[in-house]
């Protein structure tokens, strides 16, 4: 059974179709590539998952549950963590505050039990705060984990982002352009924390405009162009495929590259 | 957190208390005191302010209209009823919290400048009924004779809140609790479900805060606070007319709360004691007393914008690390970690 599930799932802004009848799925351990020149619909599948934007047609499906109508704040609690475009993090706090905060849904104890200092808050505060070190650890910030997080590099930021998705422990994670802005050394550092992530039994998602870092992580890809899927294969498939080379010369790839 | 800091948060508070008990002592004076009075009645105004715009980031301009509930409930019942203090106090506390949570449900549908003009037209309602629901308020005449607390009986002795010293202790008691539950607050889960509201309300959705739920808890208690000071300026004034809760009181609580530093739970207690205790030291000076509230306005604003109590802590970590600040430019060890650490955010 796949771990996620699009069936036909369609987006309109008012005239636009930005996902037309779009179908496909993600197999439990996967690190599946969805590319396409932009303005495909990328961003906005994403939105659709995690329930930041409603359907206009067609169903998700996690681990079985149909998800389409799920409120957006429960989605984490399904097990699906994302990142986002530009590195959208809590940029006036601390690195390890915005781990912190990102725990939230791995509470169990209440508000009130939590403001009356309860033996079982302060343990549970102790255990996030360990969890959130490994995970600063696991993605190398660790030293920076007292610095805000909206100072930092841009590379570190979008590390800060995917560190927070993390500690959320999800079983699905989407990341959005995760190498973007990043030089090629730290290129091939995400590319191997990508990989360590999948390692830790995390199935992935990832839009990426870095051909290198896609065809070079990713088992399986799928390509869309005008909110539809046009080919879905593996990265040596992808790259013979002529439908691809025609949307992406076709529709300013070049362009976007300069 | 390690014993030691533990320790030393318990000595910072019980320093703190003392000191500001035996304050009427050290400084003496009927006239003093009252002021001292009215500092802690109006922390615990801009606390409630605090919470909602400083933690959470929306910024409320109904805080003089909760203010006047927690008043004319406390009031009205203690005068028409005859019911003591002690059940007025939590019933006016109270019902300003049910107020908050009923009015935040629709209300905080609405957010940025949008919330800001709603709150203000509740408080402009709110003063219209205190103004002109004739029949119960007695309008501009206002409420008078309000009685102050009943006595407290011990046994061996009875405590009575008729002299401004033993007030003083009542407000400060007050004022402690309303401290240590902000403190809690800003401590826990919920200041960083609320924070995290602040800086991107869709990315705390994402990581399953639910900004709604929060909204309106941080609502309940900023009412909460408003009503509790309200009472406490009710049964200490003993009389109340609605020029005290129009929309004067709640900017000058959002002043209070800008210029302390809003997002940190002393920075109402700063605030005041700049606009509340420096313009009344300066009384002799009375006709700059204005020129001086604006000059302090003026130069917070422009040289401090994230108001006092930051800049103090700011200040406090460079001299406290001198060292550290300086390795920040090697980039080993943040500087950032001691100006958010003395920032207490
Ligand atoms: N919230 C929105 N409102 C209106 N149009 C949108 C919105 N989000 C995306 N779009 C449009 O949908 C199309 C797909 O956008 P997007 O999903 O961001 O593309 P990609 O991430 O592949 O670059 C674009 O034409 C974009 O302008
Ligand atoms: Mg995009």
């Amino acid at each position: 059974m796949p771990i996620l599930e699009l069936q036909g799932v369609t987006k309109t802004f008012g005239g636009l179709t930005a996902v037309n009848e779009l179908s496909f799925e993600v197999q439990k351990g996967d690190i599946l590539g969805l590319i396409g020149p932009n303005g495909a619909g990328k961003t906005t599948v994403f939105n659709l998952i995690t329930r930041h934007l409603n359907c206009t047609g067609g169903k998700v499906i996690f681990q079985g549950h149909d998800i389409t109508n799920v409120r957006m704040d429960k989605i984490i609690s399904f097990g699906i963590a994302r990142t986002f475009q530009g590195s959208r993090i809590f940029r006036n706090l601390t690195v390890l505050e915005a781990m912190l905060t990102a725990c939230y849904s791995k509470r169990k104890t209440g508000l009130i039990l939590d403001l009356l200092n309860s033996a079982r808050a302060k343990n549970e505060m102790q255990q996030h705060t360990e969890h959130a070190i490994e995970i600063l650890k696991f993605i190398g910030l660790e030293e920076r984990k007292n610095d805000q997080a909206g100072n930092l590099p841009y590379a570190h930021q979008s590390l800060v982002g995917i560190g927070m998705a993390l500690v959320a422990e999800p079983q699905l994670l989407l990341l959005d352009e995760p190498i973007a802005g990043m030089n090629p050394q730290e290129t091939l550092e995400t590319m191997e924390l990508i990989r360590k992530i999948n390692g830790r039994g995390i199935t992935v998602l990832l839009v990426e405009h870095n051909m290198t870092a896609v065809m070079g992580v990713c088992n399986r890809i799928v390509v869309m162009n005008y909110g539809e899927k046009i080919v879905e294969g593996t990265p040596g498939e992808i790259m013979e495929h002529p439908a691809v080379i025609d949307a992406y010369l076709g529709s300013g790839f070049d362009a976007r590259a300069s | 957190m390690t014993d030691r800091r533990l320790r030393n948060t318990w000595i910072t508070w019980i320093i703190a208390i003392a000191l500001l008990a035996l304050l009427p002592i050290i400084l003496g004076g009927s006239y003093i005191l009252h002021l001292l009075i009215i500092s802690c009645i109006w922390i615990i105004l801009a606390q409630g302010l605090n919470i909602i715009l400083g933690y959470t980031g929306l910024l409320s301009l109904g805080q003089g209209g909760m203010f006047g509930i927690g008043a004319y409930v406390s009031a009205l019942l203690a005068v028409k009823l005859g019911w003591s203090f002690w059940i007025t106090m939590p019933l006016a506390t109270t019902a300003t919290a049910l107020l908050g949570f009923i009015i935040g449900y629709p209300v905080l549908r609405t957010r940025g400048i949008y919330f800001a003009m709603v709150t203000l037209g509740l408080g402009v309602i709110l003063s219209e009924i205190f103004n002109n629901w004739i029949g119960v308020t007695r309008g501009p005449m206002g409420i008078g004779d309000i009685p102050y607390p009943t006595p407290i009986n011990l046994g061996f002795t009875s405590i009575a809140f008729d002299s401004k010293i033993t007030y003083y202790y009542l407000v400060l008691a007050a004022l402690i609790l309303v401290m240590v539950v902000t403190y809690r607050i800003a401590k826990t889960t919920l200041g960083r479900a609320l924070i995290a509201i602040k800086e991107d309300e869709v990315l705390a959705g994402t990581f399953g805060i639910f900004p709604p739920k929060f909204k309106i808890i941080a609502f309940t208690v900023c009412s909460a606070f408003s009503g509790l000071a309200g009472c406490l300026y009710a049964h200490y004034i003993t009389f109340i007319s609605p020029e005290s809760f129009g929309v004067m009181a709640s900017i000058d609580a959002l002043v209070i709360v800008v210029v302390g530093s809003a997002g940190m739970v002393l920075g109402p207690a700063l605030g005041t004691i700049i606009l509340i205790l420096v313009p009344e030291a300066l009384r002799f000076a009375s006709e700059y007393r204005m020129l001086v509230y604006a000059v302090i306005l003026g130069v917070v604003i422009m040289y401090m914008p994230q108001g006092l109590g930051c800049s103090i802590g700011r200040l406090a970590s460079k001299i406290v690390s001198g060292r550290r600040v300086a390795n920040a430019y090697i980039g080993t060890s943040g500087s950032n970690q001691n100006l958010r650490g003395a920032n207490g955010s």
